[in-house]
């Protein structure tokens, strides 16, 4: 709530301070308007707090069932590598990487599902994209 | 009318197209199917395939998708009490309890007809109006259209009550996404942050394929396991029953099939609404209505109608006005772009073959995926046992190969992945992504709208309530507003009340 706060604060000072008044009427609007429903709902998340602490009830009984940190982390910074990958050294060669990695590492499964699906899923992607649609997959930026 | 009805139906029969439309089926029902998928990430992921198709064969996949991830959400409902889309979920109230008295196949056959029957009144609605929707249209100038852009924001932001806050957060932070590129009313760019790639604006399909395909599988992936245990309940005999049953209740079809055309056409109430509206009337209007709950097939007839018919609502005021009446319905907006129509009176005009196209397209998928699903629902049932380990890499590795083969930019990989992650952290802490995706489509419309308004009404406030379609409209936005607002008010006041010595 917090970083919506900071960006939509920063949005607003951007438009005030590199746009004509024609140009930023309706996104400063939109920004202002934001901020102000994200003020209550920052007010009122600090409300429900306070009313379960005064409750000394300090997990509150509906909470969702929070994913264990250290691989939720894992998996977003897969994601990343995997973007990233893509972008230095191309599709051919990020996908299977990504897929073995994915697979065998995080999932937690046999090293040969995990070159199974890696190798099928590439040849799959490079078939249908090379040869039935005819694009060129991108060969990241070091191969370009 | 009917000539173009006709050539439309030829095109669609076409081999080619046929396909097409059966791969958009065996897609929409695969995807139906695993429970968190749904027709959204489907079309999401198949939304940059269509890039170089004809207009055609695009519509005809994804009419395919649209018209069978009913029928796949509804079998896991039955088999599995685990509804493979949202508006399932009223299926399994007694699509489960059938399942477990071994009447599985009954319900499935039930669904198998009740699904095409609602599907084709859909259609049939949708044919009638189509032809008026043009005169509906030109009702509709630039402060109309502003105010519409606006009712549709407000009505899909407050259609979660429980979460009207952080709704209309959402929508307000797409509005602010929507800004970001060339500005066509005044020229020159806007928060770009000396970007070219940003010039054109956030693209609208790599945002689609983050927030929802992406987004779930990051999900699947962090939770771990296969998206159902035990598929074993799956057996055929018995369908025969149900497809009978549900010719025999047919005031529950035809019941089902209303009331999903109609909440399918409000922006914002979507399918689930529907579906349930259409469960709780027909259990009110039953003799025995504690009997629903236990195993009743007309509790699985009336929500599977509802369930289809409420695709053709939901096309009206997307093709008509550009306002998506549902998440699917904001990914197919994204192909009809992709493919060079806007969506608007013109569409009508220019494209009015394509259209009917689609229209056959949605019946047809119905029909095919009740046979489809029928003869492999247990094969069906087994992909819910797909472990999420090589399922999410594989899911999320493809979509982002399809989302740079639509104009070959790297940067559209790494939007993609940016609106991944957002849309992971928006699920996990609970802020709703849709108002944010319509947001993002109707920004631009809701600010010419606005800017042209201010010029026509010389600056004055006015304009917007200067015809009788802009008072409704105002009068609407009013509406959503203070009944969402209402229940958590009257709350309070009873809290406050209670409270009080």
């Amino acid at each position: 709530m917090l970083v919506l706060l900071v960006l939509a604060g920063g949005y607003l000072l951007t438009a005030y301070l590199t746009l004509d008044a024609a140009s930023r009427r309706v996104p400063a609007l939109a920004a202002a308007t934001t901020l102000l429903l994200l003020v209550f709902e920052l007010l009122r998340s600090l409300q429900r707090r306070r009313q379960r602490l005064g409750a000394y009830d300090p997990v509150p009984p509906e909470a969702p069932p929070r994913a264990k940190p250290a691989g939720e982390l894992a998996v977003l910074l897969s994601v990343a590598a995997f973007i990233a990958g893509i972008y230095l050294f191309g599709f051919l060669i990020a996908l299977p990487l990504y897929l073995l990695g994915a697979i065998a590492v995080l999932g937690g499964r046999s090293w040969r599902a995990a070159v199974l699906a890696a190798l099928l899923t590439s040849a799959g992607v490079w078939a249908a994209f090379r040869i039935v649609l005819s694009l060129r997959l991108f060969p990241g930026v070091l191969f370009s | 009318m009917l000539d173009i009805l006709v050539q439309a139906g030829g095109d669609v029969l076409a081999l080619r197209t046929l396909l097409f439309l059966l791969f958009g089926v065996v897609v929409g029902l695969v995807f139906g199917v695993v429970p968190g998928l749904g027709g959204t990430t489907a079309l999401a992921i198949l939304l940059p395939l269509t890039f170089g198709m004809e207009v055609i064969d695009a519509f005809a996949m994804s009419g395919g998708v649209m018209g069978a991830v009913s029928m796949g959400g509804s079998i896991s409902a039955i088999l599995l009490n685990a509804p493979g889309t949202a508006p399932s979920a009223a299926t399994c109230l007694d699509g489960y309890p059938l399942a477990q008295q071994g009447r599985a196949a009954e319900a499935i056959g039930a669904v198998a007809m009740a699904s095409p029957l609602g599907g084709v009144f859909g259609m049939l609605t949708l044919l009638l109006i189509l032809p008026l929707a043009r005169d509906v249209v030109l009702l509709f100038g630039p402060p109309e259209f502003f105010l519409l852009a606006v009712f549709g924001l407000v009505s899909i932001a407050v259609a979660d009550a429980a979460n009207l806050l952080r709704g209309l957060i959402m929508a307000g932070v797409g509005l602010m996404l929507s800004f970001i590129g060339y500005d066509a009313v005044n020229g020159g760019v806007r928060f770009t942050f000396g970007t070219d790639y940003l010039w054109d604006g956030i693209p609208l399909v790599p945002a689609l394929v983050g927030l929802f395909g992406m987004a779930e599988m990051i999900s699947l992936l962090i939770k771990g396991g296969a998206v159902a245990a035990d598929a074993s309940t799956a057996r055929l005999a018995g369908v025969v029953t149900g497809l009978r049953a549900t010719l025999r209740h047919w005031r529950v079809v035809i019941r089902g099939s209303v009331i999903g055309t109609i909440i399918g056409a409000v922006p914002g109430v979507g399918g689930t609404v529907a579906t349930f509206i259409a469960y709780s009337m027909t259990k009110n209007a039953d003799r025995a209505p504690e009997s629903f709950g236990t195993g009743r097939i007309e509790g699985v007839i009336a929500p599977e109608a509802s369930n289809n018919a409420k695709d053709s609502g939901a096309l009206l005021p997307t093709l008509a006005f550009g306002i998506p009446g549902s998440a699917e319905m904001a990914v197919f907006l994204g192909i009809l772009v992709l493919h060079g129509m806007q969506p608007g009176p013109a569409l009508f005009v220019d494209h009015q073959r394509e259209i009917y196209g689609l229209v056959w397209a949605l019946t047809l998928a119905a029909v095919l995926a009740s046979i489809i699903g029928v003869a492999f629902v247990r094969r069906l049932a087994w992909i819910t046992m797909v472990p999420g380990a090589i399922l999410a890499p594989t899911v999320i590795a493809v979509s982002l190969v399809g989302t740079y083969a639509i104009e070959s930019r790297p940067g559209d990989v790494v939007l993609a992945g940016i609106f991944g992650v957002l849309g992971y952290l928006m699920l996990r802490l609970d802020f709703p992504r849709l108002p944010l995706v319509i947001a993002l489509v109707l920004g631009e419309t809701a600010e010419r709208g606005f800017h042209q308004s201010m010029i026509i009404g010389r600056g004055e406030w006015s304009v917007f309530i200067g015809s009788p379609t802009a008072v409704v409209l105002v009068g609407l936005i009013l509406l959503s507003l203070v009944w969402a607002a209402l229940p958590a008010l009257l709350r309070q006041r009873r809290a406050g009340s209670g409270r009080a010595p």
